[in-house]
């Protein structure tokens, strides 16, 4: 009987996406693109650093390793230099392929040296250990996987530490859709009978569960600041008797949202200081070397149309604050503010008004963006200027055309906001 | 809202100014607030924005005062009640400090920049709006929102807004991150990416170039090779035939050469190295001959003195010494002049002390450091003296000014009692307390009469005020709002019947209309249709009528007929018609009810003003139970209510004061009593109590007198008391100082007599050893020196004598003869130094002869050993070759390797040969060149060649593809470039996408906002045009009769101005002054607007008639008035003119306030 005299000890990831680009306005600071350019790159070494380290058994990535739009032979060089320096080091690599790398062009012609094992479609198992654990995984064929796929995973080995390593929405058959990516539940996952489900294809951490281990990692490296906050790979050391699951962060570029509250601030020059208190406290708060932040104004406060109006200046101040710190850049500010007034008199639904200026906003809200009419011409408007748009950023717009309908209203309604903020402008000019 | 007091307590240049608009008035609630310089009227507006929205941190009014002590004030009256509020900076409280909360001020949700744009006008706010006018040619959607906003000049901004998404957007802008620069960049990027990337297509396509290349290249390299194998095998038979042509020469050449001697192979190489040098040493041995003889007859000429040598390191010494023998000479002569000048100076100090001649120089002086002793003795001795004399001239002294004290004092009484009730009185009685009260009292009698004044028309006295039973607050205010809801309801009954009234007269109006053509009412119809009947009846009875004849007949079928037609016709017509039958009727109907309503609200009427009076005689009986007349206005007993309470303060102040002046008399009188009877007591015969009738005043100056005598006696007799003491206390202490004195001069003079005991200064007094110091100290000087000089002189004669000798000596020892005197010793001492000199260099010539000599020798026997063996050599040559001389010897040598040469040519043209043809002899080589030659042989190799160079360049162009491709593949590493360009792509992609966004959104948000203004347009242009033209004819003096609007060319309705004479003018066809009378005409129609949706909040305008002509200003100031009965408006004006107009313009109607003028800092 095969049986275990340490712990078996892996690293797991997923959803790396090498090569796939960082997104973020702050890159137009030309310093910060070199410095975050090739971030997965520097992701990737980071974990192959972990598992020399470490002297890991194991590295286990369960698909998108690099990305669907990758093309370039260069990534693959990338990869296979990494893949040798764990081959030199005695480490076997176990992977899968998920949606993206399974329709990745650079699929074929990687050359991987021997310690890698690439789990083809129909699945299959390998025993480590003098036949102490074996290590399933079931790779995507194609780019999309409608039906789960735990039925093409063996049953569990006996008397040895099964760990399975599978690309999934984890969302259950019922909603298995268009969207759906080889959907099962947790409580099918634990049927199963594996000590280990190693798990990838959404990007947040999550431990699902303790024991037996359903574990999604979430990708070690954020891209943008949808996938902002901590980013980190697995380290698990496993026995027959349970798990110790631990986090890791490998990722040197970090995306972070910061709150700058505004209530009851009524002195435009009071703005300075409150994105200096605001970026101050993350920075002393976080410790990733390379910090991009998106500040996001929040409150009622009467400076709300000046907020509007300056936002380009506040932006450059806020930069030129991020400057005097270590490490730290602004790419974007997003308003969530309302003014003062609003937040006082409430919903007034008189369309009379309070102010001519509120009365145009309330018929803007209430009957404007309601006329048909009007939305088809903002459509005739838009599409002329969207023809000139690549194609890449159309995608922004809205992928069908309720979407795109939506996305101009949204549109139409922020900037009326601007606008008439522009206009409220013109009324404290006229007080002066 | 209303603003019933505004106070200017402490702002700007205003300090305490409080403008009073009183409470609400019944009509126009207008007010010009006048003031002579512009900036107070101003500050005012700013200060009236800053009462309601706080203070700004960075104020500009905070010049005079400092911004922590700006304060406003102001009484409010919103929703039915008052409220009296202060502002300090950014904090709002009540009158009594209590904070409020800023919604406490009801301003509707009205922003402070949408007050300062709604609720208040300016001169250049109105010009802006005449321009913006003017700019978007009086479009009316925007003309009316821009004057409901306050805001004029919307098109610029709105352009100014979307200024930096159209750069963004719009082709050939060049500055900044515009579409067209960030594609192009895209472009750039993509580009780099093609060139510097390899996608794994193109990279499958280089492994497939790769494998083919290397395939044809191995190819083409074998090729390569075969045909370099057969051209090398033609080359070797071409180079065959060349060695048998070699070999067949050289056989020639040694035919030549028989008979030459048979000697070894490396003799002519030996020759040509010996013979030159053999001639070489011949020479040199000749030479070194030569010289050898040359120095041995030198040597010989040179002698050496060896006596004079061995002199020479003692010369060397001495003449080392001679310059320190100078020093010493010198020094010596010096030291002689010294002892002479001690010596004189010894006895003019011995002199002087008066010494006895008999006493040897160094019994003189006292022994070791007594001489020190002596003089800490006598200075010890001037101190002791100095202080004795000083002590016995003080202890005189004090006791002379002791005796010249007198003994006695004087007694005088006590005044403690009289001072504690003097202060006790003054207390009581003092800083004039009975007159102030007795003031205080006069003053509450007046303000009780004059609040009992106040009263009037009332009548009566204080007690009957005080009795007056008065209504409580909650009935008098259910009274007063029956009579508010009664008077309501009759306005509103007078409104409705208006309406009625105006409703009536439409139907009635319209009934007349529809019922003009008479033809069609049901009373026609039906006297036609009996006419129709009466015909057909006539008709009936003629066809009845036997005796009837055609003609009859005939006739009254026409009539019957026509009859018909028309009944018809009509029929038909009421049909066509029978809506407006229909409306006639309901018309009818409702002219009927119309007249029963009438009868209702006559009744609704009479009801209303019953309850109306009702309400007012139940308040008039409430003004009679006070005693007032009946037709006193609610307000007015308010009022007077009001001031009763102050009547009853007043009353009760006046009482108070009354009882403190009565018991601040009695207090008087009892001080004064007890005062008279202590002063009795104090009195002197100098100073006689006063009598009995004197007032407290002079008692008290008495008193005063008297204990400032007694007071001042007392002090001066404890001073001379502590004199006294003083001074036996201190004679005491002097008297014992002297005795210490004396006693420390005794033991003194005891250790005077040990130190000189003995020595004859013993026998002089202290002052004259003390005179002597000085003289004593200097001789003990001169003594030492003395003695120091002479002891140098005697040592340094000795070492001088010493060294005379040793110069002597060596003189004689030299030879150097001469004049024995001492100042000739050193010439001649030099003489015998020049000579050792010149022998030691005569010596120094001859070791060097020497050396040469040795030297020569021994090269002269080398040379002769070197050139020995080599003569032999050659001459065995010669004797071996027959021959006499070295060069024949070498020409016959000469020829011996020509032999040699040719010999070894033919060996190796024999080897080549075989080689070549790979032959195992050169015969076999030879009989196997037979068949060939040498034409056929260059032909086949430059076919060969070709073939050859064909088949390297195809291998080479292979080889070239594969490393191509290779390195393609090889240069696919990992590097950064392709990752950083990618990550340039993404961000372009993202920076076009931020910006195409931002574009999109202010571009539709822009056409959101146009449709808002339109539909806001639509939904007030009525009301707005209506007010609008109203106030517009008014102030153009009716030069203009009507506003209209008129869509132009592209559908956007326009405003435009009809003139009296009925020309339609567009907005730029006006004149800049109409337009700015548009404008107002506009804002006062939005200020009318809005009064009549909601409340209106303070309106307040700055002197915007400054251009008016006096008819225009009355004119304007008429539609303020206007305003004004919506709400409250205030005008702030510095034209004197202004004010005096709207005087005669509204009459008492207008109110008008004067701020007073600023005062400057300073004064």
């Amino acid at each position: 009987m095969p049986g275990l005299d340490a712990p078996f000890r892996f690293v797991h990831t997923a959803d790396l996406h090498l090569d796939s680009p960082l997104k973020s306005l702050a890159l137009r600071d030309e310093a910060l693109a070199r410095r975050v350019g090739g971030a997965t790159r520097a992701a990737l070494r980071r974990i192959v650093d972990l598992c020399i380290d470490e002297q890991v058994h194991a590295l286990l990535i369960a698909g998108d390793l690099y990305d669907g739009e990758q093309t370039s032979m260069n990534t693959a060089a990338v990869l296979t230099a990494a893949m040798r320096r764990l081959d030199e080091a005695g480490i076997p690599v176990f992977m899968i392929r998920g949606n993206h790398d399974a329709a990745s062009n650079i699929t074929a012609d990687l050359m991987l040296p021997d310690n890698v094992h690439v789990f083809d479609g129909r699945g299959g198992a390998r025993t480590l250990a003098d036949g102490a654990v074996a290590i399933h995984g079931v790779s995507f064929g194609k780019k999309h996987a409608p039906d789960s796929l735990l039925p093409k995973f063996k049953a569990p080995l006996p008397d040895v530490v099964n760990i399975g390593l599978l690309h999934t929405s984890l969302t259950g058959a019922a909603s298995g859709g268009h969207n759906a990516y080889a959907p099962c539940t947790l409580g099918e996952l634990v049927d199963h009978g594996f000590q280990y489900w190693a798990l990838g294809h959404v990007h947040k951490r999550e431990v699902h569960r303790d024991w037996p281990a359903v574990v999604m990692p979430g990708n070690p490296q954020g891209r943008d600041i949808g996938e902002d906050g901590s980013r980190s790979v697995s380290l698990v050391s496993i026995d027959r008797d349970g798990a110790h699951i631990e986090t890791r962060e490998v990722a040197d570029t970090r995306f972070e949202r910061v709150g700058v509250p505004l209530d009851g601030l009524d002195e435009a020059s009071l703005l300075p200081d409150a994105m200096q208190a605001a970026l101050v406290t993350a920075r002393e708060a976080i410790g990733s070397d390379c910090l991009i932040v998106r500040l996001e104004f929040t409150g009622a406060t009467p400076l709300d149309w000046r907020v509007r109006r300056d936002l380009d200046y506040l932006l450059g101040t806020a930069r030129e604050i991020a400057a005097g710190l270590d490490g730290v850049w602004v790419e974007k500010i997003e308003l969530r503010t309302t003014t003062a007034t609003e937040a006082r008199s409430g919903a007034d639904s008189d369309a009379a008004g309070s102010d001519a200026v509120d009365g145009i906003a309330q018929l803007i809200d209430r009957d404007v963006l309601a006329s048909k009419a009007l939305i088809e011409r903002l459509e005739r408007d838009a599409a002329a200027l969207i023809r000139k748009l690549p194609v890449d950023v159309r995608k922004r717009l809205g992928e069908d055309e309720a979407a795109h309908r939506a996305t101009l209203l949204r549109l139409a309604r922020e900037g009326s906001a601007d606008v008439l903020a522009a206009l409220r402008d013109g009324a404290a000019d006229a007080e002066r | 809202m209303r603003l019933e007091k505004f106070a200017l307590t402490r702002f700007g240049h205003f300090t305490d100014v409080t403008i009073d608009f009183g409470a609400s008035p019944r009509d126009d609630d207008l007010h010009i607030v006048y003031g002579a310089n512009e900036a107070g009227k101003s500050t005012t507006l700013a200060a009236l924005i800053d009462l309601f929205y706080g203070m700004p941190r960075q104020s500009p009014h905070a010049h005079r005062h400092d911004y922590k002590t700006l304060e406003l004030g102001g009484r409010l009256h919103q929703n039915g009640s008052t409220l009296d509020i202060r502002r300090y900076k950014n904090t709002l409280t009540d009158a009594s400090g209590e904070r409020l909360d800023e919604n406490a001020i009801d301003l509707h949700g009205v922003s402070r920049e949408a007050f300062g744009a709604r609720f208040s006008f300016d001169r250049d706010t109105l010009q802006k709006g005449g321009e913006s006018m003017l700019a978007n040619r009086g479009e009316l959607g925007e003309a009316l929102f821009s004057a409901s906003a306050g805001i004029p000049d919307i098109q610029r901004r709105l352009a100014a807004v979307m200024e930096p998404s159209n750069r963004f957007w719009e082709p050939g802008r060049a500055a900044g991150k515009t579409l067209t620069a960030l594609l192009a960049e895209l472009a750039e990027v993509e580009a780099g990416l093609a060139a510097v990337d390899t996608d794994a297509k193109a990279w499958r396509a280089l492994k497939a170039q790769a494998e083919t290349a290397a395939t044809a290249s191995g190819e083409a390299d074998a090729r390569v090779a075969l045909g370099q194998r057969r051209i090398r095998e033609r080359e070797r038979e071409r180079a065959a035939l060349g060695s048998a042509r070699q070999r067949q020469l050289a056989k020639a050449a040694l035919a030549d050469l028989d008979g030459v001697p048979d000697t070894p192979p490396d003799w002519l190489a030996r020759l040509r190295a010996l013979a030159p040098r053999h001639t070489v040493l011949d020479a040199g041995v000749v030479r070194a001959r030569a010289d050898l003889q040359r120095l041995d007859a030198e040597l010989a000429a040179i002698t050496i003195d060896e006596p004079l040598l061995a002199l020479a390191p003692r010369v060397t010494e001495l003449e080392g010494e001679l310059s320190a023998e100078r020093e010493r000479a010198e020094r010596i002569a010096a030291l002689g002049d010294l002892v002479t000048e001690h010596e004189r100076r010894i006895a003019s100090r011995r002199e002087s002390l008066g010494a006895p001649a008999s006493l040897a120089n160094d019994a003189l002086l006292p022994r070791g450091d007594a001489l020190s002793a002596i003089e800490r003795l006598v200075r010890e001795h001037e101190g002791l003296d100095a202080t004795r004399c000083a002590a016995r001239e003080e202890h005189d002294r004090l006791l002379e000014r002791r005796s010249a004290l007198a003994d006695e004092t004087v007694e005088a009484p006590d005044p403690t009692p009289l001072q504690s009730l003097l202060a006790h009185v003054r207390d009581a009685t003092g800083g004039g307390a009975v007159e102030m009260l007795e003031a205080r009292w006069r003053d509450a009698g007046l303000e009780l009469e004059t609040a009992l004044e106040a009263l009037r028309p009332w009548q009566g006295d204080a007690d009957a005020l005080r009795g007056l039973a008065v209504p409580g607050a909650a009935d008098r205010e259910s009274r007063r709002r029956a009579l508010d809801e009664a008077r309501e309801q009759r306005r509103r009954l007078a409104t409705s019947d208006e309406e009625q009234a105006s409703r009536h007269a439409e139907r009635l109006r319209e009934r007349h209309a529809l019922a003009g053509d008479d033809a069609l009412d049901d009373a026609h119809a039906e006297a036609l249709r009996a006419r129709r009947d009466a015909a057909w009846r006539a008709h009936a009875g003629a066809l009845d009528d036997e005796t009837s004849e055609h003609r009859a007949l005939r006739h009254s079928a026409r009539a019957f007929f026509e009859t018909l037609v028309e009944d018809d016709t009509l029929a038909a017509r009421r049909l066509s018609a029978s809506e407006r039958v229909a409306r006639l009727r309901r018309l009818d109907v409702e002219l009927a009810a119309d007249a029963t309503e009438d009868i209702t609200r006559k009744t609704r009427r009479a009801e209303a003003e019953a309850a109306l009076d009702a309400a007012g005689a139940r308040l008039a009986d409430e003004a009679v139970a006070l005693g007032l007349p009946a037709s006193t206005l609610s307000a007015d007993v308010d009022d007077w209510l009001v001031r009763r309470e102050q009547a009853l303060t007043a009353l009760a102040r006046h009482r108070k004061a009354a009882d403190e002046r009565e018991a601040a008399g009695k207090r008087r009188d009892a001080h004064l009593a007890r005062l008279q009877t202590l002063l009795k007591t104090f009195a002197t015969p100098d100073a006689p109590a006063p009598l009995d009738g004197a007032t407290l005043e002079e008692l008290l100056a008495f008193a005063d007198a008297r204990v400032r005598v007694l007071v001042e006696a007392a002090e001066s007799d404890r001073r001379q008391v502590a004199e006294r003491d003083r001074l036996t206390r201190e004679s005491a202490s002097r008297a014992q100082a002297l005795g210490r004195c004396e006693a420390a001069l005794e033991a003194w003079g005891g250790r005077w007599e040990t130190a000189l005991d003995g020595h004859w200064l013993g026998e002089r007094d202290v002052t004259a050893v003390g005179a002597h110091l000085d003289t004593l100290r200097s001789l003990a000087d001169t003594l030492a020196a003395l003695s120091d000089d002479t002891a140098e002189r005697t040592r340094l004669t000795a070492e001088r004598t010493r060294f005379l000798a040793r110069v002597r000596a060596v003189l004689e020892a030299g030879g150097e003869g001469g004049d024995d005197a001492e100042d000739a010793l050193p010439s001649r001492l030099a003489a015998l130094s020049r000579r050792v000199a010149d022998m030691r260099e005569r010596q120094a010539s001859r070791r060097r002869l020497a050396a040469a000599r040795d030297a020569a020798l021994a090269e002269a026997e080398a040379l002769e050993k070197e050139r020995l063996p080599l003569g032999v050599e050659l001459d065995a040559m010669r004797h071996r070759c027959g021959v006499g001389t070295v060069a024949e010897l070498d020409a016959v040598l000469e020829r011996v390797r020509e032999r040699r040469e040719r010999e070894r040519e033919i060996e190796e043209a024999g080897d080549r040969l075989r080689e070549a043809l790979d032959a195992d002899s050169v015969e076999a080589a030879l009989s196997r060149l037979a068949d060939l030659d040498r034409d056929t042989l260059d032909d086949d190799i430059a076919r060969l060649e070709r073939e050859l160079d064909h088949a390297q360049r195809e291998a080479g162009e292979h080889r070239l593809t594969l490393g191509r491709a290779n390195e393609s593949l090889s240069a696919v590493t990992g590097d950064d470039a392709v990752v950083q360009l990618a990550e340039r792509r993404a961000h372009l992609l993202l920076e076009i996408g931020e910006g195409a966004i931002d574009t999109l959104r202010m571009r539709l948000g822009k056409e959101a906002v146009l449709d808002g203004v339109r539909r806001y347009r639509d939904r007030h242009r009525g009301s707005l045009l209506d007010g609008a033209r109203d106030a517009f004819v008014a102030l153009t003096l009716e030069r203009y009769a009507d506003l209209q609007t008129r869509p132009d060319d592209k559908g956007e309705e326009r405003l435009r101005a009809v003139s009296l004479d009925g020309r339609s003018l567009e907005t730029d066809q006006l004149s800049d002054g109409t337009r700015f009378q548009l404008y107002l005409a506009l804002r006062i129609a939005a200020y009318h607007e809005y009064a009549t949706h909601r409340v209106p909040l303070p309106f307040v305008a700055d002197d915007v008639m400054e251009s008016f002509d006096e008819a225009r200003t009355a004119a304007a100031i008429g539609l303020l008035a206007g305003m004004g009965r919506k709400g409250q408006v205030v005008y702030l004006t510095h034209h004197r003119r202004v004010v005096e107009i709207a005087r005669e313009v509204c009459g008492e109607r207008v109110q008008v306030h004067e701020l007073p003028e600023p005062t400057r800092p300073g004064e």
